[in-house]
Protein backbone atom coordinates (compact mmCIF):
# COMPACT_ATOMS: atom_id res chain seq x y z
CA UNK A 1 0.00 0.00 0.00
CA UNK A 2 1.43 3.38 -0.85
CA UNK A 3 1.48 6.58 1.14
CA UNK A 4 -1.60 8.29 -0.25
CA UNK A 5 -3.77 5.24 0.23
CA UNK A 6 -2.58 4.93 3.80
CA UNK A 7 -3.47 8.55 4.39
CA UNK A 8 -6.90 8.10 2.82
CA UNK A 9 -7.60 5.16 5.04
CA UNK A 10 -6.10 6.63 8.18
CA UNK A 11 -8.10 9.82 7.89
CA UNK A 12 -11.34 7.86 7.77
CA UNK A 13 -10.79 4.74 9.81
CA UNK A 14 -14.49 3.93 10.00
CA UNK A 15 -14.60 3.78 6.21
CA UNK A 16 -11.74 1.37 5.81
CA UNK A 17 -12.60 -1.15 3.17
CA UNK A 18 -12.32 -4.71 4.34
CA UNK A 19 -10.18 -5.77 1.42
CA UNK A 20 -7.21 -3.79 0.17
CA UNK A 21 -8.18 -3.74 -3.49
CA UNK A 22 -5.40 -1.47 -4.63
CA UNK A 23 -2.12 -2.86 -5.78
CA UNK A 24 1.02 -1.17 -4.61
CA UNK A 25 1.27 1.17 -7.56
CA UNK A 26 -2.33 2.19 -7.55
CA UNK A 27 -4.00 5.11 -5.86
CA UNK A 28 -7.54 5.50 -4.83
CA UNK A 29 -9.15 7.88 -7.34
CA UNK A 30 -9.48 11.42 -6.02
CA UNK A 31 -13.02 11.74 -7.47
CA UNK A 32 -14.06 8.69 -5.46
CA UNK A 33 -12.73 9.91 -2.14
CA UNK A 34 -14.06 13.45 -1.96
CA UNK A 35 -17.37 15.30 -2.11
CA UNK A 36 -18.62 18.84 -2.64
CA UNK A 37 -21.79 20.81 -1.82
CA UNK A 38 -23.70 19.16 -4.63
CA UNK A 39 -22.72 15.56 -3.92
CA UNK A 40 -26.23 14.82 -2.64
CA UNK A 41 -27.41 14.76 -6.25
CA UNK A 42 -24.24 14.77 -8.36
CA UNK A 43 -21.87 11.80 -8.40
CA UNK A 44 -19.12 13.22 -10.54
CA UNK A 45 -18.28 15.49 -13.47
CA UNK A 46 -16.06 14.89 -16.45
CA UNK A 47 -14.40 17.35 -18.83
CA UNK A 48 -12.99 15.97 -22.08
CA UNK A 49 -11.01 17.44 -24.97
CA UNK A 50 -10.53 15.76 -28.38
CA UNK A 51 -7.30 16.56 -30.25
CA UNK A 52 -5.38 15.20 -33.24
CA UNK A 53 -1.76 15.47 -34.30
CA UNK A 54 -1.13 17.38 -37.49
CA UNK A 55 0.10 15.37 -40.44
CA UNK A 56 -1.15 11.94 -39.37
CA UNK A 57 -4.30 10.17 -40.53
CA UNK A 58 -7.01 9.77 -37.90
CA UNK A 59 -6.74 6.45 -35.97
CA UNK A 60 -9.40 4.46 -37.86
CA UNK A 61 -7.65 5.33 -41.14
CA UNK A 62 -4.01 5.17 -40.06
CA UNK A 63 -1.54 2.31 -40.51
CA UNK A 64 -0.11 0.57 -37.46
CA UNK A 65 3.25 2.23 -38.14
CA UNK A 66 1.59 5.64 -38.12
CA UNK A 67 -0.32 4.83 -34.91
CA UNK A 68 2.88 3.73 -33.21
CA UNK A 69 4.59 6.95 -34.28
CA UNK A 70 1.70 8.91 -32.77
CA UNK A 71 2.05 6.86 -29.56
CA UNK A 72 5.77 7.62 -29.37
CA UNK A 73 5.34 11.31 -30.06
CA UNK A 74 2.59 11.66 -27.47
CA UNK A 75 4.58 9.64 -24.92
CA UNK A 76 7.62 11.86 -25.23
CA UNK A 77 5.45 15.01 -25.10
CA UNK A 78 3.77 13.68 -21.94
CA UNK A 79 7.13 13.18 -20.27
CA UNK A 80 7.65 16.93 -20.49
CA UNK A 81 4.23 17.80 -18.97
CA UNK A 82 4.34 18.82 -15.28
CA UNK A 83 0.65 17.80 -14.99
CA UNK A 84 1.68 14.21 -15.77
CA UNK A 85 4.77 14.10 -13.60
CA UNK A 86 3.90 10.86 -11.85
CA UNK A 87 1.72 9.45 -14.61
CA UNK A 88 1.97 5.93 -15.89
CA UNK A 89 1.45 4.76 -19.41
CA UNK A 90 -0.31 1.51 -20.29
CA UNK A 91 -0.16 -0.20 -23.66
CA UNK A 92 -3.76 -1.29 -24.30
CA UNK A 93 -2.72 -4.28 -26.39
CA UNK A 94 -0.71 -5.62 -23.43
CA UNK A 95 -3.60 -5.42 -20.97
CA UNK A 96 -5.68 -8.44 -20.03
CA UNK A 97 -9.44 -8.42 -20.67
CA UNK A 98 -9.91 -8.10 -16.93
CA UNK A 99 -7.75 -5.01 -16.69
CA UNK A 100 -9.50 -3.45 -19.69
CA UNK A 101 -12.90 -4.02 -18.06
CA UNK A 102 -11.64 -2.43 -14.86
CA UNK A 103 -10.45 0.72 -16.66
CA UNK A 104 -13.71 1.01 -18.61
CA UNK A 105 -15.77 0.72 -15.42
CA UNK A 106 -13.56 3.32 -13.83
CA UNK A 107 -14.30 5.57 -16.84
CA UNK A 108 -10.59 6.00 -17.54
CA UNK A 109 -10.88 4.12 -20.83
CA UNK A 110 -13.83 4.09 -23.20
CA UNK A 111 -15.32 0.81 -24.40
CA UNK A 112 -14.31 1.94 -27.90
CA UNK A 113 -10.61 2.20 -27.01
CA UNK A 114 -10.62 -1.48 -26.02
CA UNK A 115 -12.82 -2.64 -28.87
CA UNK A 116 -10.73 -0.91 -31.59
CA UNK A 117 -7.77 -3.13 -30.74
CA UNK A 118 -5.40 -0.63 -32.38
CA UNK A 119 -1.93 0.26 -31.08
CA UNK A 120 -3.04 2.61 -28.33
CA UNK A 121 -2.15 3.93 -24.90
CA UNK A 122 -3.89 4.86 -21.70
CA UNK A 123 -1.92 7.43 -19.70
CA UNK A 124 -3.03 8.00 -16.11
CA UNK A 125 -2.03 10.70 -13.67
CA UNK A 126 -1.28 9.63 -10.12
CA UNK A 127 -4.42 10.73 -8.28
CA UNK A 128 -6.34 9.33 -11.26
CA UNK A 129 -8.03 12.63 -12.07
CA UNK A 130 -6.37 13.18 -15.44
CA UNK A 131 -6.21 10.57 -18.15
CA UNK A 132 -5.29 10.45 -21.80
CA UNK A 133 -6.44 7.97 -24.37
CA UNK A 134 -4.07 7.78 -27.33
CA UNK A 135 -5.48 6.49 -30.65
CA UNK A 136 -9.10 6.07 -29.67
CA UNK A 137 -11.46 7.79 -32.14
CA UNK A 138 -8.99 10.69 -32.20
CA UNK A 139 -5.23 10.65 -31.58
CA UNK A 140 -5.77 12.29 -28.21
CA UNK A 141 -8.63 12.29 -25.77
CA UNK A 142 -7.78 14.20 -22.61
CA UNK A 143 -10.14 13.91 -19.70
CA UNK A 144 -10.45 15.01 -16.12
CA UNK A 145 -12.91 13.50 -13.61
CA UNK A 146 -13.83 15.42 -10.47
CA UNK A 147 -16.13 14.68 -7.56
CA UNK A 148 -19.55 16.39 -7.47
CA UNK A 149 -20.02 19.44 -9.69
CA UNK A 150 -16.29 19.92 -10.18
CA UNK A 151 -16.53 21.18 -13.76
CA UNK A 152 -14.49 24.33 -13.19
CA UNK A 153 -11.74 22.47 -11.35
CA UNK A 154 -11.71 19.86 -14.12
CA UNK A 155 -11.58 22.53 -16.82
CA UNK A 156 -8.60 24.22 -15.16
CA UNK A 157 -6.63 20.98 -14.98
CA UNK A 158 -7.48 19.90 -18.51
CA UNK A 159 -6.55 23.24 -20.11
CA UNK A 160 -3.28 23.26 -18.21
CA UNK A 161 -2.50 19.81 -19.59
CA UNK A 162 -3.68 20.90 -23.07
CA UNK A 163 -1.30 23.89 -22.91
CA UNK A 164 1.57 21.73 -21.81
CA UNK A 165 0.97 19.23 -24.60
CA UNK A 166 0.60 21.95 -27.22
CA UNK A 167 4.08 23.13 -26.32
CA UNK A 168 5.40 19.81 -27.53
CA UNK A 169 2.99 18.65 -30.22
CA UNK A 170 1.61 20.27 -33.33
CA UNK A 171 -2.15 19.79 -33.38
CA UNK A 172 -4.67 19.69 -36.25
CA UNK A 173 -6.40 23.02 -36.16
CA UNK A 174 -8.20 25.24 -38.66
CA UNK A 175 -9.17 28.86 -38.12
CA UNK A 176 -12.60 28.12 -39.49
CA UNK A 177 -13.46 24.77 -37.93
CA UNK A 178 -11.25 24.85 -34.82
CA UNK A 179 -9.71 21.62 -33.54
CA UNK A 180 -10.24 19.00 -36.23
CA UNK A 181 -11.60 15.66 -35.12
CA UNK A 182 -12.39 12.37 -36.75
CA UNK A 183 -16.13 12.67 -36.01
CA UNK A 184 -17.97 15.87 -36.85
CA UNK A 185 -19.79 15.84 -33.51
CA UNK A 186 -16.58 16.79 -31.67
CA UNK A 187 -15.12 19.44 -33.95
CA UNK A 188 -14.36 23.03 -32.86
CA UNK A 189 -13.65 23.11 -29.16
CA UNK A 190 -13.44 19.31 -28.92
CA UNK A 191 -15.01 19.83 -25.51
CA UNK A 192 -17.52 17.50 -23.99
CA UNK A 193 -18.63 18.13 -20.43
CA UNK A 194 -20.64 15.39 -18.71
CA UNK A 195 -22.24 15.34 -15.30
CA UNK A 196 -23.46 12.15 -13.62
CA UNK A 197 -26.56 12.94 -11.61
CA UNK A 198 -28.33 10.79 -9.03
CA UNK A 199 -32.06 11.53 -9.14
CA UNK A 200 -33.95 9.02 -6.97
CA UNK A 201 -36.42 11.63 -5.71
CA UNK A 202 -37.61 12.68 -9.16
CA UNK A 203 -37.70 9.03 -10.22
CA UNK A 204 -39.91 8.11 -7.24
CA UNK A 205 -42.23 11.00 -7.99
CA UNK A 206 -42.52 9.70 -11.57
CA UNK A 207 -41.48 13.11 -12.78
CA UNK A 208 -38.17 12.16 -14.22
CA UNK A 209 -39.22 11.72 -17.86
CA UNK A 210 -41.07 14.98 -17.74
CA UNK A 211 -38.12 16.82 -16.29
CA UNK A 212 -35.57 15.34 -18.66
CA UNK A 213 -37.65 15.79 -21.79
CA UNK A 214 -38.37 19.38 -20.93
CA UNK A 215 -34.90 20.46 -19.97
CA UNK A 216 -34.84 24.14 -20.82
CA UNK A 217 -31.56 23.84 -22.68
CA UNK A 218 -32.00 22.03 -25.98
CA UNK A 219 -28.22 21.87 -26.48
CA UNK A 220 -27.87 19.43 -23.62
CA UNK A 221 -28.41 15.71 -24.04
CA UNK A 222 -29.52 13.40 -21.27
CA UNK A 223 -28.86 9.73 -21.18
CA UNK A 224 -30.74 7.41 -18.90
CA UNK A 225 -30.31 3.67 -18.39
CA UNK A 226 -33.21 1.38 -17.81
CA UNK A 227 -33.34 -2.28 -16.95
CA UNK A 228 -36.33 -4.55 -17.17
CA UNK A 229 -39.49 -2.51 -16.89
CA UNK A 230 -39.28 1.24 -16.64
CA UNK A 231 -37.06 1.48 -13.60
CA UNK A 232 -33.86 3.34 -14.22
CA UNK A 233 -30.65 1.53 -13.29
CA UNK A 234 -29.34 3.11 -10.10
CA UNK A 235 -31.31 6.31 -10.84
CA UNK A 236 -28.17 7.60 -12.52
CA UNK A 237 -28.39 9.89 -15.55
CA UNK A 238 -25.68 11.55 -17.63
CA UNK A 239 -26.08 15.03 -18.99
CA UNK A 240 -23.66 16.44 -21.56
CA UNK A 241 -23.33 19.24 -24.09
CA UNK A 242 -24.14 18.42 -27.70
CA UNK A 243 -22.73 21.17 -29.94
CA UNK A 244 -18.98 21.70 -29.73
CA UNK A 245 -18.59 24.17 -32.61
CA UNK A 246 -19.62 27.84 -32.65
CA UNK A 247 -19.59 28.10 -28.84
CA UNK A 248 -16.90 29.21 -26.47
CA UNK A 249 -15.68 26.74 -23.90
CA UNK A 250 -16.95 29.05 -21.16
CA UNK A 251 -20.46 29.12 -22.53
CA UNK A 252 -20.55 25.32 -22.85
CA UNK A 253 -19.38 24.98 -19.24
CA UNK A 254 -21.90 27.52 -18.03
CA UNK A 255 -24.82 25.86 -19.80
CA UNK A 256 -24.01 22.45 -18.37
CA UNK A 257 -23.48 23.95 -14.91
CA UNK A 258 -26.83 25.72 -15.11
CA UNK A 259 -28.68 22.59 -16.17
CA UNK A 260 -26.97 20.50 -13.47
CA UNK A 261 -27.89 23.09 -10.84
CA UNK A 262 -31.49 23.11 -12.03
CA UNK A 263 -31.64 19.34 -11.74
CA UNK A 264 -30.14 19.50 -8.24
CA UNK A 265 -32.76 22.05 -7.28
CA UNK A 266 -35.63 19.95 -8.70
CA UNK A 267 -34.30 16.81 -7.05
CA UNK A 268 -33.99 18.51 -3.67
CA UNK A 269 -37.58 19.76 -4.01
CA UNK A 270 -38.80 16.26 -4.84
CA UNK A 271 -36.98 14.85 -1.79
CA UNK A 272 -38.56 17.39 0.53
CA UNK A 273 -42.03 16.61 -0.81
CA UNK A 274 -41.43 12.88 -0.51
CA UNK A 275 -40.25 13.25 3.08
CA UNK A 276 -43.29 15.35 3.97
CA UNK A 277 -45.82 13.07 2.32
CA UNK A 278 -44.36 9.59 2.23
CA UNK A 279 -41.78 9.29 4.99
CA UNK A 280 -42.82 5.83 6.12
CA UNK A 281 -42.88 4.48 2.58
CA UNK A 282 -39.41 5.89 1.95
CA UNK A 283 -38.03 4.52 5.20
CA UNK A 284 -39.48 1.16 4.31
CA UNK A 285 -37.68 1.15 0.95
CA UNK A 286 -34.37 2.28 2.50
CA UNK A 287 -34.42 -0.20 5.38
CA UNK A 288 -35.49 -3.03 3.10
CA UNK A 289 -32.50 -2.16 0.89
CA UNK A 290 -30.13 -2.27 3.84
CA UNK A 291 -31.72 -5.52 5.00
CA UNK A 292 -31.01 -7.17 1.67
CA UNK A 293 -27.52 -5.70 1.26
CA UNK A 294 -26.43 -6.69 4.77
CA UNK A 295 -27.78 -10.23 4.50
CA UNK A 296 -27.83 -11.32 0.86
CA UNK A 297 -25.58 -14.24 -0.09
CA UNK A 298 -26.00 -13.83 -3.87
CA UNK A 299 -26.52 -10.47 -5.55
CA UNK A 300 -26.31 -9.37 -9.19
CA UNK A 301 -24.61 -6.22 -10.38
CA UNK A 302 -27.96 -4.72 -11.39
CA UNK A 303 -29.71 -5.46 -8.09
CA UNK A 304 -26.82 -4.14 -6.03
CA UNK A 305 -26.65 -0.97 -8.12
CA UNK A 306 -30.34 -0.32 -7.50
CA UNK A 307 -30.21 -1.12 -3.78
CA UNK A 308 -27.07 0.95 -3.22
CA UNK A 309 -28.80 3.81 -5.01
CA UNK A 310 -31.71 3.49 -2.57
CA UNK A 311 -29.26 3.37 0.33
CA UNK A 312 -27.48 6.50 -0.90
CA UNK A 313 -30.89 8.13 -1.06
CA UNK A 314 -31.54 7.10 2.56
CA UNK A 315 -28.23 8.66 3.55
CA UNK A 316 -29.11 11.88 1.77
CA UNK A 317 -32.44 12.00 3.58
CA UNK A 318 -30.65 11.59 6.92
CA UNK A 319 -32.13 8.17 7.62
CA UNK A 320 -28.81 6.34 7.93
CA UNK A 321 -26.60 7.91 10.54
CA UNK A 322 -24.03 5.14 10.74
CA UNK A 323 -23.19 4.65 7.06
CA UNK A 324 -21.51 7.44 5.13
CA UNK A 325 -22.61 8.48 1.67
CA UNK A 326 -19.01 8.29 0.50
CA UNK A 327 -18.79 4.60 1.44
CA UNK A 328 -21.94 3.90 -0.54
CA UNK A 329 -20.73 5.91 -3.55
CA UNK A 330 -17.50 3.92 -3.46
CA UNK A 331 -19.36 0.61 -3.23
CA UNK A 332 -21.46 1.53 -6.28
CA UNK A 333 -18.20 1.66 -8.25
CA UNK A 334 -16.42 -1.23 -6.54
CA UNK A 335 -19.12 -3.87 -7.03
CA UNK A 336 -19.00 -3.64 -10.82
CA UNK A 337 -17.79 -6.91 -12.42
CA UNK A 338 -14.31 -5.70 -13.46
CA UNK A 339 -13.60 -4.11 -10.10
CA UNK A 340 -14.73 -7.17 -8.20
CA UNK A 341 -12.36 -9.36 -10.21
CA UNK A 342 -9.54 -6.98 -9.50
CA UNK A 343 -10.33 -6.95 -5.79
CA UNK A 344 -10.28 -10.74 -5.67
CA UNK A 345 -7.39 -10.80 -8.15
CA UNK A 346 -8.72 -13.50 -10.46
CA UNK A 347 -11.24 -13.97 -13.27
CA UNK A 348 -14.64 -14.85 -11.80
CA UNK A 349 -17.63 -16.50 -13.45
CA UNK A 350 -20.85 -14.45 -13.20
CA UNK A 351 -22.25 -16.86 -10.57
CA UNK A 352 -19.04 -16.58 -8.48
CA UNK A 353 -19.11 -12.82 -8.84
CA UNK A 354 -22.63 -12.62 -7.46
CA UNK A 355 -21.58 -14.57 -4.35
CA UNK A 356 -18.41 -12.54 -3.79
CA UNK A 357 -20.24 -9.29 -4.47
CA UNK A 358 -22.72 -10.12 -1.71
CA UNK A 359 -19.81 -10.98 0.61
CA UNK A 360 -17.93 -7.78 -0.24
CA UNK A 361 -20.99 -5.63 0.41
CA UNK A 362 -21.72 -7.38 3.73
CA UNK A 363 -18.14 -6.83 4.88
CA UNK A 364 -18.17 -3.17 3.97
CA UNK A 365 -21.59 -2.22 5.25
CA UNK A 366 -20.80 -3.49 8.75
CA UNK A 367 -20.90 -0.58 11.16
CA UNK B 1 -38.81 -6.03 -28.34
CA UNK B 2 -35.79 -7.46 -30.15
CA UNK B 3 -32.22 -6.32 -29.40
CA UNK B 4 -31.10 -3.67 -31.90
CA UNK B 5 -27.55 -4.98 -31.99
CA UNK B 6 -27.79 -8.77 -32.37
CA UNK B 7 -31.33 -8.54 -33.79
CA UNK B 8 -32.01 -11.89 -32.18
CA UNK B 9 -32.49 -11.89 -28.41
CA UNK B 10 -35.12 -10.07 -26.42
CA UNK B 11 -34.13 -6.53 -25.43
CA UNK B 12 -34.15 -5.96 -21.67
CA UNK B 13 -31.93 -2.92 -21.30
CA UNK B 14 -33.01 0.42 -22.62
CA UNK B 15 -30.77 3.43 -23.07
CA UNK B 16 -32.63 6.59 -23.73
CA UNK B 17 -31.14 9.80 -25.06
CA UNK B 18 -32.93 13.11 -25.03
CA UNK B 19 -31.41 15.41 -27.63
CA UNK B 20 -33.03 18.57 -28.93
CA UNK B 21 -36.36 17.65 -27.31
CA UNK B 22 -36.28 14.34 -29.15
CA UNK B 23 -36.03 11.05 -27.30
CA UNK B 24 -34.00 8.33 -28.95
CA UNK B 25 -34.21 4.87 -27.46
CA UNK B 26 -31.77 2.05 -27.91
CA UNK B 27 -32.99 -1.37 -26.82
CA UNK B 28 -30.48 -4.11 -26.17
CA UNK B 29 -30.41 -7.63 -24.82
CA UNK B 30 -28.46 -8.27 -21.61
CA UNK B 31 -25.58 -9.96 -23.42
CA UNK B 32 -25.04 -7.23 -26.04
CA UNK B 33 -25.39 -4.51 -23.42
CA UNK B 34 -22.84 -6.22 -21.20
CA UNK B 35 -20.43 -6.87 -24.06
CA UNK B 36 -20.42 -3.21 -25.03
CA UNK B 37 -20.49 -2.01 -21.40
CA UNK B 38 -23.80 -0.36 -22.23
CA UNK B 39 -25.62 -1.82 -19.23
CA UNK B 40 -23.61 0.24 -16.81
CA UNK B 41 -24.74 3.77 -16.06
CA UNK B 42 -21.32 4.53 -14.58
CA UNK B 43 -19.51 4.03 -17.85
CA UNK B 44 -19.07 7.04 -20.06
CA UNK B 45 -20.20 6.03 -23.49
CA UNK B 46 -18.79 7.24 -26.74
CA UNK B 47 -21.36 8.21 -29.32
CA UNK B 48 -21.44 4.69 -30.63
CA UNK B 49 -24.79 5.10 -32.27
CA UNK B 50 -24.29 8.67 -33.36
CA UNK B 51 -21.60 8.07 -35.92
CA UNK B 52 -23.83 7.57 -38.88
CA UNK B 53 -24.30 10.52 -41.09
CA UNK B 54 -27.98 9.98 -41.82
CA UNK B 55 -28.81 9.96 -38.11
CA UNK B 56 -26.71 13.04 -37.55
CA UNK B 57 -28.03 15.22 -40.28
CA UNK B 58 -31.56 14.01 -40.92
CA UNK B 59 -33.28 13.18 -44.17
CA UNK B 60 -34.00 16.72 -45.35
CA UNK B 61 -30.37 17.73 -45.03
CA UNK B 62 -29.23 14.76 -47.09
CA UNK B 63 -31.12 16.12 -50.09
CA UNK B 64 -28.95 19.25 -49.95
CA UNK B 65 -25.82 17.14 -50.17
CA UNK B 66 -24.47 15.80 -53.40
CA UNK B 67 -24.55 12.18 -52.29
CA UNK B 68 -23.24 10.91 -55.62
CA UNK B 69 -20.13 13.02 -55.28
CA UNK B 70 -16.98 11.22 -56.48
CA UNK B 71 -14.72 13.41 -54.34
CA UNK B 72 -11.73 11.67 -52.85
CA UNK B 73 -9.25 13.03 -50.31
CA UNK B 74 -5.82 13.34 -51.91
CA UNK B 75 -4.06 12.76 -48.60
CA UNK B 76 -5.77 9.72 -47.09
CA UNK B 77 -7.86 8.38 -49.97
CA UNK B 78 -11.17 8.76 -48.10
CA UNK B 79 -14.09 8.85 -50.54
CA UNK B 80 -17.41 10.58 -50.00
CA UNK B 81 -19.12 7.21 -50.05
CA UNK B 82 -16.85 5.88 -47.30
CA UNK B 83 -17.51 8.95 -45.20
CA UNK B 84 -21.25 8.49 -45.55
CA UNK B 85 -20.94 4.94 -44.30
CA UNK B 86 -18.75 5.56 -41.28
CA UNK B 87 -19.52 9.20 -40.46
CA UNK B 88 -15.80 9.61 -39.76
CA UNK B 89 -13.26 11.63 -41.70
CA UNK B 90 -9.88 10.14 -42.52
CA UNK B 91 -7.50 13.04 -41.88
CA UNK B 92 -7.37 16.82 -41.45
CA UNK B 93 -7.08 17.34 -45.23
CA UNK B 94 -10.53 15.72 -45.63
CA UNK B 95 -12.00 18.89 -44.15
CA UNK B 96 -10.56 20.79 -47.10
CA UNK B 97 -11.57 18.17 -49.67
CA UNK B 98 -15.17 18.02 -48.50
CA UNK B 99 -15.41 21.61 -47.26
CA UNK B 100 -18.73 22.46 -48.93
CA UNK B 101 -20.39 19.28 -47.69
CA UNK B 102 -18.91 19.77 -44.23
CA UNK B 103 -20.46 23.22 -43.97
CA UNK B 104 -23.93 21.84 -44.64
CA UNK B 105 -23.52 19.00 -42.16
CA UNK B 106 -21.84 21.10 -39.46
CA UNK B 107 -24.58 23.72 -39.66
CA UNK B 108 -27.09 20.96 -39.05
CA UNK B 109 -25.21 19.37 -36.14
CA UNK B 110 -23.91 22.48 -34.39
CA UNK B 111 -25.98 25.31 -35.85
CA UNK B 112 -22.70 26.95 -36.82
CA UNK B 113 -19.72 26.57 -39.12
CA UNK B 114 -17.30 28.92 -37.36
CA UNK B 115 -15.09 28.06 -34.41
CA UNK B 116 -15.02 30.75 -31.73
CA UNK B 117 -13.32 28.90 -28.89
CA UNK B 118 -9.71 28.32 -27.87
CA UNK B 119 -6.77 28.37 -30.23
CA UNK B 120 -3.59 26.35 -29.94
CA UNK B 121 -0.67 27.89 -28.06
CA UNK B 122 -2.38 31.19 -27.75
CA UNK B 123 -5.12 32.54 -25.59
CA UNK B 124 -6.61 29.53 -23.90
CA UNK B 125 -10.16 30.69 -23.83
CA UNK B 126 -12.33 33.52 -24.97
CA UNK B 127 -14.49 34.66 -22.09
CA UNK B 128 -17.62 36.16 -23.48
CA UNK B 129 -17.89 39.60 -21.91
CA UNK B 130 -21.61 39.89 -22.54
CA UNK B 131 -22.14 36.59 -20.73
CA UNK B 132 -20.12 37.84 -17.79
CA UNK B 133 -22.16 41.04 -17.70
CA UNK B 134 -25.33 38.98 -17.82
CA UNK B 135 -24.15 36.89 -14.88
CA UNK B 136 -23.27 40.01 -12.86
CA UNK B 137 -26.71 41.42 -13.60
CA UNK B 138 -28.38 38.23 -12.40
CA UNK B 139 -26.22 38.30 -9.28
CA UNK B 140 -27.34 41.86 -8.45
CA UNK B 141 -30.98 40.87 -9.03
CA UNK B 142 -30.66 37.81 -6.82
CA UNK B 143 -29.11 39.89 -4.02
CA UNK B 144 -31.81 42.54 -4.27
CA UNK B 145 -34.45 39.80 -4.05
CA UNK B 146 -32.55 38.29 -1.11
CA UNK B 147 -32.15 34.97 -2.95
CA UNK B 148 -28.84 34.24 -1.33
CA UNK B 149 -28.50 30.63 -2.35
CA UNK B 150 -28.95 31.61 -6.00
CA UNK B 151 -26.55 34.53 -5.48
CA UNK B 152 -23.87 32.22 -4.07
CA UNK B 153 -24.15 29.97 -7.11
CA UNK B 154 -23.90 32.93 -9.48
CA UNK B 155 -20.91 34.29 -7.58
CA UNK B 156 -19.14 30.92 -7.98
CA UNK B 157 -19.86 30.93 -11.69
CA UNK B 158 -18.54 34.47 -12.11
CA UNK B 159 -15.38 33.58 -10.19
CA UNK B 160 -14.91 30.56 -12.45
CA UNK B 161 -15.35 32.64 -15.59
CA UNK B 162 -13.04 35.36 -14.29
CA UNK B 163 -10.30 32.93 -13.43
CA UNK B 164 -10.43 31.66 -17.00
CA UNK B 165 -10.27 35.26 -18.26
CA UNK B 166 -7.29 36.03 -16.06
CA UNK B 167 -5.52 33.05 -17.48
CA UNK B 168 -6.31 34.19 -21.03
CA UNK B 169 -5.03 37.67 -20.23
CA UNK B 170 -1.86 36.21 -18.79
CA UNK B 171 -1.26 34.36 -22.01
CA UNK B 172 -1.33 37.80 -23.57
CA UNK B 173 -2.22 36.89 -27.11
CA UNK B 174 -5.46 38.12 -28.53
CA UNK B 175 -7.16 36.84 -31.62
Amino acid sequence: MNKTEKQAIQSEPQERLAIDFCDTTWNFASWLTSEDNYSDAILSSRVRLARNLKGYRFPHRASNVELKTVMNRVSSACEKCPSLEKARSLDIQNLSDLECKYFVERRLASPQLIENNLPSLLILSEPEDLSLMVNEEDHLRLQCIEAGLGINAGWKKITKLDDELEGNLELSYSKKFGYLTSCLTNIGTGLRVSVFVHLPGLSLEDKIDNVLERLPDSEIAVRGFYGEGTESIGNIYQISNQPTLGRTETSIIERITQTALQLVELERGARERLLDNNRTKLEDAVFRAIGVLKNARIISSLESMNLLSTLRFGCELGMLKDISRLTISQLIVLVQPGHLQRIYQRPLKPSERDVLRAEFIRQNLVV
Amino acid sequence: MICQLCKFKQALIKISYVINDKTIEINLCKECAEEKSLNNPLVTLPQIFGNFIAELVGEDCLSELNTDSDLKCGACGMTWEEFQESGLLGCDICYHTFEKEMEIILRRIHGSTQHIGCRPNSMRCVVDESELQQLNKRLRNAISRQQFEEAAKLRDMIRGAESVREKSDNDGILR
